[in-house]
């Protein structure tokens, strides 16, 4: 192919005025660019506002229509998004909590919460899962937050949870948006809100759902929604049955890859209800105060040092005391045996007197015939005597016992006890101080005799060098 | 000047302090079911006729169609013949379903505007009819945290407006609000309904003088869902009817024209001195020789007496003033 003259002036030229005419383009932004800032300035403000009142259209009704395979995508996204956030956020209560109520508590949260979305994103109605899911979340959230539940358990550690739950919420009714309009989703809030308002004691509200509303305006969403009147768009009756088999085995492959975190959930929420049970719970307890014990057997350990030496010393001075007590029981028991040899000898001296008597009438009677007379007559007052002097023996013994039992309750045995203690203290101290002074000096001694024998040993050295 | 000291610190520091300590949930403000049952106590009864049958449909504003659901699920207790079919969508929507014969009463919460009373005149020849079915106030929710002592309307202005009208500066934080401690230094979060609530419309129309919304409002569908927002934000701030208040949120004291900062309780409201009241307007189509949908007359007539007044109050809604019930009932049964 030959190019003219004219041809290849007009290509060579073309660099050349591109440049020039970029050249001029940028000099002129440069010679008008506070004007041409404050231009773009307000150009992108005006795309921004348009921007946000677009994005409020698809809240007026006016988006595209979504398909049940949309939908479900849409959902099935949700209820990981849903497991994800949760979790992390009741995990972040449960981290480090001292407090086993708050840390069972939120694993149930989590439980309920995960489980009633599987139930709910595993439903075979596209319709009623999307209206269920909403209810669920939203009840959810207005009992954690509305009603403040969440701050009135967890505390300070329920901030974490409120934003996951407020995030769920606001993406349940953006995933609503995608598929009703303003009116039913206007509809669907003041039904929740209504069955709150009819239902405040109900606190498992994760597993209510859009059926659990009575009344004909439900009815008439539910049919309106399945009619088409939402955003969702309508499919024939044979394509649909054609589509649920593929769709049922999805939700089935869904399930199926989380059924494993589903059950470690359960197993850990298992694992709580078991030991939140009474006798569990005693049992916790024990081995609690068990494991309390055992940190406690050091300090145990030597205060039961101290108390033997303390024991040891009262039982000195009781040893001292008793001694004396025995000293007087001894001499109490030496006036008993004076008394009691007393009426030994009496007895004897008396049986003497018998028998001197007996002997004498003994004689008599002989001599006379008359051996039934007495030399003297029996007197029984020579017993009496005996008991009565037994008696004050006994009574000295017992007035004896009565005086040093009421000894050990006075104040003044108490006062003692303590001066014992504490000189038992001061003893103690006393003997480790002199412990202490006695390795002191002993260290002392052992670096002199050090000294002294490198010195002995230097001098015998030198001494040794200086012989011939 | 150290004279009037103590005057001072009366006229100014006595109300502000008040309110700052004033922390109580905005719950704790509504009515509760003695209050109820005693603001009530004095409406007329309700005579049921005999032989009420016929359709009702309404449409309209979102937190008017709460109420209108409440009547109608007793009403339909009452009248087994009467079916209804009950839309929210606003009241845009439900004015153009009124203008094409679709809807029988469009609710409303704001004033019904000059241009849709034209709009209904040029198509029928005469002006749409309207009854105040209950009174409300648009509460300004902030967090239960939120220790700000109150705003006056030209703070609100510049909080949401993108071209603030009534010169309360630009705040962009809630320090710049008098607000000390650890939020004084977060951003303010605006949150507000979507443009098809008439709290969108009537804060737009009054409050910022036709201005445009900032652009980093976040709008919410539902006031339910503003008002959860301010709840689980310590830094939010929400504008809704004061019907949806929860636990977690308190509202903002407002000056009103007399410079003193008020909360919207009923007596606030109903006196207007709280400057964000507003009625709950039910509009229809009554032909200039009176005649109307008779199932939908005898609902609003049910709507305004004790029995339907008292469904509202326990569900913590302010009712009408006996005046007030007299001027509804003088419009649905007297002459046009």
């Amino acid at each position: 192919m030959h190019l003219t003259r004219a041809t290849l002036l007009v290509l060579r030229w073309i660099p050349f005025t591109m440049v020039a005419l970029a050249v001029m383009v940028s000099d002129g932004c440069g010679s008008t660019g506070r004007n041409n800032a404050k231009q773009e300035e307000a150009r992108q403000a005006r795309e921004r506002a348009e921007a946000a009142e677009t994005f409020q259209a698809p809240l007026t009704g006016e988006s595209r229509r979504v398909s049940i395979q949309e939908l479900d995508q849409l959902t099935y996204g949700y209820a990981d998004r849903y497991f994800m956030v949760i979790s992390s956020a009741v995990d972040d209560i449960k981290r480090g909590n001292p407090d086993p109520v708050q840390r069972r508590r939120a694993h149930q949260l989590k439980l309920t919460g995960v489980m009633a979305m599987n139930d709910i994103v595993t439903s075979g109605d596209p319709y009623s899962r999307t209206l269920d899911l909403v209810v669920s979340v939203t009840l959810e959230s207005i009992l954690l937050i509305d009603e403040n539940q969440a701050e009135q358990v967890f505390g300070d550690r329920a901030t974490g949870l409120i934003r996951a739950i407020r995030t769920m919420r606001v993406e349940a009714w953006e995933l609503a948006a995608r598929v009703l309009t303003q009116e039913q989703l206007e509809s669907l809030d003041f039904m929740i809100l209504e069955w709150r308002r009819t239902h405040p004691e109900i606190e498992e509200v994760s597993f209510v759902k859009f059926d659990n509303f009575a009344g004909l305006r439900a009815a008439a969403l539910l049919s309106d929604f399945k009619a088409g009147g939402g955003l969702l768009a309508p499919v024939s009756e044979a394509t649909q049955v054609l589509k649920d088999w593929g769709r049922l085995s999805e939700r089935v492959f869904w399930y199926s890859k989380r059924a494993p975190s589903i059950a470690g959930i359960e197993a850990e929420a298992s694992v709580n209800e078991i030991l939140a049970a009474p006798e569990i719970g005693k049992l916790i307890h024990t081995a609690d105060q068990l494991g309390q014990s055992a940190e406690s057997v050091p300090k145990i350990i030597d205060a039961e040092r101290n108390a033997v030496f303390a024991d040891l010393d009262a039982r000195q001075t009781l040893l001292t005391n008793a001694l004396g007590d025995v000293r007087r029981i001894i001499a109490g028991a030496d006036d008993l045996g004076r008394t009691a040899s007393q009426l030994t000898t009496n007895l004897q001296q008396t049986l003497a007197v018998l028998s001197d008597t007996l002997k004498v009438g003994g004689e008599v009677g002989h001599r006379f015939g008359l051996d039934r007379t007495p030399q003297r007559r029996f007197d029984i007052q020579d017993y009496a005597n005996v008991l009565a002097r037994l008696n004050e023996a006994i009574t000295n013994a017992h007035q004896l016992a009565l005086g040093a039992d009421q000894m050990t309750r006075s104040p003044v045995w108490a006062q003692m006890m303590q001066d014992v203690s504490a000189a038992t203290d001061r003893r103690l101290d006393r003997a480790l101080r002199n412990i202490c002074l006695a390795l002191a000096f002993a260290f002392v001694l052992a670096v002199a005799y050090r000294v002294i024998s490198l010195k002995l040993g230097r001098k015998m050295s030198s001494r040794e060098r200086e012989k011939p | 000047m150290k004279r009037f000291a103590f005057f001072w610190f009366i006229l100014l520091g006595v109300p502000l302090a008040h309110s700052q300590t004033n922390l109580a949930p905005g719950i704790t403000i509504l009515l509760d079911d003695k209050a109820a049952m005693e603001l009530t106590a004095g409406l007329s009864l309700y005579q049921i006729p005999a032989g009420i049958t016929g359709k009702v449909v309404s449409a309209g504003s979102a937190a008017a169609s709460i109420l209108v659901n409440r009547w109608a699920s007793e009403f339909a207790a009452i009248f087994p013949g009467v079916k209804f079919d009950l839309r929210g969508g606003g009241s845009q929507a439900g004015m153009q379903d009124l203008l094409e014969g679709k809807a029988d009463l469009v609710t409303f919460t704001r004033p019904l505007p000059e241009e849709y009373v034209a709009r209904f005149k040029a198509r029928f020849g005469y002006e749409p009819a309207q009854i105040m079915v209950a009174q409300d106030a648009i509460g300004v929710y902030v967090n239960k945290t939120n220790p700000v002592a109150g705003l006056t309307l030209a703070q609100l202005d510049a909080i949401y407006s993108r071209t603030p009208k009534r010169g309360g500066g630009q705040p962009e934080f809630w320090g710049d609000l008098g607000v000390t401690g650890p939020l004084a230094a977060q951003r303010i979060d605006r949150i507000s309904l979507t443009r098809v609530h008439g709290t969108y419309l009537y804060f737009r129309d009054f409050v910022m003088q036709g201005g445009d919304y900032r652009l980093n409002v976040i709008f919410e569908i539902v006031p339910s869902s503003l008002v959860q927002a301010v709840g689980s934000d310590d830094a939010g701030i929400g504008l809704s009817s004061v019907m949806f208040a929860t636990a977690r949120t308190r509202f903002v004291p407002l000056q009103g024209s007399d410079g003193v900062y008020r909360l919207p309780t009923y007596e606030e409201t109903v006196s207007g001195r709280y400057p964000l009241t507003r009625p709950i307007l039910i509009v229809f189509n009554r032909k200039p020789d009176g005649t109307m949908n008779p199932a939908a007359r005898e609902f609003l007539r049910f709507a305004v007496t004790r029995r339907g007044q008292r469904i509202i109050a326990l569900g913590t809604n302010y009712p009408l003033t006996v005046e007030q019930q007299k001027e509804a009932l003088r419009v649905l049964e007297g002459p046009p």
